[in-house]
């Protein structure tokens, strides 16, 4: 679970906009969802690897250190991994997310 | 209180750039995309400009250009918020105060405001937060796949624009600019629909609205922008879901005009070959009836009750041959006795043969040392005639002809709708204050038979033959007129090059009377032909066409003195058929007789050097072509 009172302390900012930073990223993660899952169906690797390095980015930035560290293996095997595996990471990481949030 | 702008498509980062800034006491407003953030600059100038780079709506490399260019926009901090453009050297095309590597929040919030501070002290030009930066392949590949298309489009000979769904430009590649002669600074933002003629803005907002693709080029005529004949296509950025559209505008005016010229070049041949037949075949008619008229005359005198009916009816006659001169004017169908001449001359002679009985004066503003123009001179007075007599009618009972030459340059004749030759033009401009010519009217001005003069005042020829003549100069005819406010024609003869000789010799008066060879393919002419030589002393031969005369002449060469010869005939025309007489008749005399009038005939040695009569003419006319043929060598 995400700790809310530790990332408002490193960024400086009261709860309240952490909280909000949170809830943007969740909002931004669903939107990505229905993109990694089309990705995924259509077989398209370069779609699939942006989507995942979107989510990477984001959560970086708020220090949500699982999912970036997820997303970013889905980034790197996504040129290259064959797709069952492929399919299992993002069903992982959309879990994941879910998860946390 | 300080004014902060951020520009970021991402709404976790504008977040805590606005949370950030405001706890520091700056005003923060934020836009998502480079085309929102210049209309919060139009709002207000804010004192520091936070910009990504990746961004839909103009991005940030665009953005920083157009603030760069606006002279308002030079008190505005610029900190470009990239990993990429800071791992990369700095880059000075974006001309940004400082770079702010992206990272991690917690670690970007202080170099946030360490950058402002650096701006404050002065420092800038440098690359915050490089060593907390994260691999950023994908980005890197974005930014290098929109360098190598813009890189594309701005080389396009198109214009290309992106545009929202509101028509606002938020690409525009350089043919767009100067399609519109407007900076990217200026471009980028407006709306597209405003910088179209009237005429087109709905059909242009219903593709935006209909997001629709529309190829305005198949559903009808050019577009004209700024002068341009432009082809328009509309197509929305369907699969990018950005709700944006790519305009695709073609300069198509190089082919418009040339498809323009090439129906006219046909019209004018068709109608041309058409007016120079009808000419031939009436010349004929007219010849047949002025040989009857000769030979009846001689049989009476002056005092006889038909004379004057004659008289009467030879005048008609050269009414009507003068309309076939006009017909066979427009025809240009070849020769014209070409010489250096001064058009400054011509406009004399045609001023001082002009009358009116109405109060209108004639002013000329002629160059003086003007070159030469390779010319026919009386040509020349029949355009310029016809002229000052279209002047004349369109005129009141006051008013004022003004007469200009110059010598200009090709550029001179050249607009959007047309192209000239290279080279030096003698330009002369014919201008009247008369009621001027109905736009929809100066299509037609120089079609053979149009006229808006009233029954019997207009052949509808005289304008028509001055196309036919100047285009025959290899020149052009250019007309401008507003209705009520007078025309002007502008007509251009190319200037004679220094070193060329254009002089012709005229003809060698040889008197000779005996035996003559009569040969046409029209009957009627050779009948009336016939008795006109024989009415002037001739021991008169007939021949239908080449064949026969050759052998007429096989049986009769040792006392035939005289050939005349009807150019145009089926089979073997007249210059050929001189070629034949002339090698195994060295002696024989010619002249040739034609329904073309004498200047639009082929240019041959044979016809240069021969006497040539024009159908129709009298008795006396044909002495005198006879009495000054030139024994052709």
């Amino acid at each position: 679970m995400i700790d809310r009172a530790a990332l408002s302390e490193a960024l400086g900012l009261p709860p309240a906009v952490a909280q909000e930073l949170i809830d943007l990223f969740g909002q931004f993660a669903r939107e990505q969802f229905p993109i990694l899952l089309r990705a995924c169906a259509e077989e398209n690797r370069d779609l699939l690897r942006e989507s995942a390095h979107a989510l990477k980015g984001s959560a970086l930035n708020i220090n949500l250190d699982p999912i970036a560290t997820t997303a970013r293996a889905l980034e790197k095997g996504a040129s290259t991994e064959p797709w069952p595996e492929l399919k299992n990471a993002t069903q992982d990481l959309i879990a994941l997310i879910d998860a946390e949030l | 209180m300080r004014k902060v702008v951020v520009v970021d498509n991402h709404p976790m980062m504008v977040k805590f750039m606005e949370s950030l800034l405001e706890r520091e006491g700056y005003a923060v407003r934020s836009a998502e995309n480079g085309l929102a953030a210049l209309d919060l600059l139009r709002a207000d100038i804010p004192d520091f400009l936070f910009v990504d780079l990746i961004m839909p709506h103009i991005d940030g490399a665009t953005l920083c250009k157009i603030v760069r260019r606006i002279p308002e926009y030079s008190g505005i901090k610029l900190i470009v918020l990239s990993a990429i453009a800071a791992e990369e050297e700095v880059p000075t095309d974006l001309d940004a105060d400082l770079f702010i590597a992206k990272g991690p929040f917690a670690a970007l919030g202080p170099l946030i405001l360490e950058a402002i501070q650096k701006i404050e002290s002065h420092e800038t030009n440098k690359v915050l937060g490089i060593e907390k930066v994260y691999p950023r392949e994908i980005t890197r590949e974005l930014l290098k796949v929109r360098q190598y298309f813009n890189l594309v489009l701005e080389r396009m000979s198109e214009a290309i624009l992106e545009v929202t769904q509101e028509g606002r430009i938020v690409f525009a590649n350089r043919a767009a600019m100067d399609l519109f002669q407007k900076p990217c600074e200026i471009l980028i933002g407006e709306n597209l629909t405003h910088l179209l003629p009237q005429a087109y803005q709905q059909a242009f907002c219903e593709a935006l609205d209909l997001s629709q693709s529309v190829n305005f080029m198949e559903a009808g005529d050019p577009w004209v922008l700024n002068e341009t004949f432009v082809f328009v296509q509309v197509f929305p950025l369907v699969p990018l879901d950005t709700n944006q559209f790519m305009v695709i505008i073609k300069d198509v005016t190089e082919q418009i005009i040339r498809e323009q010229q090439l129906r006219e070049a046909e019209k004018f041949r068709a109608i041309g070959t058409l007016a120079a037949g009808v000419a031939h075949d009436f010349n004929n008619l007219l010849m047949a009836i002025q040989g009857n008229i000769s030979l009846l005359q001689m049989d009476i005198n002056p005092t006889h009750p038909h004379w004057a009916r004659f008289a009467s009816m030879e005048q008609q006659i050269h009414y009507g041959a003068r309309l076939t001169q006009q017909l066979l004017g427009y025809a240009r169908k070849g020769r014209y006795e070409m010489r250096k001449t001064d058009i400054n001359r011509c406009i004399q002679d045609a001023v001082d043969s002009f009358q009116t009985t109405k109060n209108i004066s004639v002013v000329k503003y002629l160059a003086p040392d003007l070159p030469p123009v390779k010319a026919d001179a009386s040509q020349i007075n029949q355009v310029m005639l016809n002229l000052l007599i279209n002047a004349l009618d369109a005129s009141g009972e006051q008013g004022q002809i003004t007469i200009t030459t110059q010598v200009v340059d090709q550029s001179a004749l050249e607009n959007p709708h047309f192209k000239a030759l290279s080279g030096q033009y003698v330009e002369v401009a014919i201008a009247d204050n008369g009621v001027g010519i109905k736009p929809e009217l100066l299509e037609k001005i120089f079609d053979p038979f149009f006229t808006t003069k009233e029954m019997g005042r207009g052949t509808g020829l005289g304008l028509a033959s001055v196309y036919g003549i100047v285009k025959g100069h290899q020149g052009y005819v250019t007309v401008e007129s507003k209705l009520g406010n007078g025309s002007i024609f502008h007509l251009y003869f190319p200037v004679v090059p220094l070193n060329q000789s254009t002089d012709v010799e005229g003809p060698h008066a040889q008197p000779h009377k005996g035996k003559a060879l009569l040969v046409d393919d029209s009957e009627s002419f050779r009948k009336i032909g016939r008795d006109m030589l024989i009415a002037l002393g001739y021991e008169v031969l007939v021949a239908a066409n080449g064949k026969e005369a050759i052998q007429t002449c096989k049986n009769t060469a040792h006392d035939l003195q005289i050939a005349i010869l009807d150019l145009v005939m089926p089979e073997m025309n007249g210059v050929e058929l001189w070629h034949h007489l002339k090698a195994a008749h060295p002696h024989l005399h010619f002249v040739f007789a034609s329904g073309y009038a004498p200047e639009t005939l082929p240019d041959t040695q044979a016809i240069s050097r021969a006497s040539i009569l024009s159908k129709p003419f009298n008795l006396q006319t044909l002495q005198t072509a006879i009495d000054h043929k030139e024994k052709v060598t």
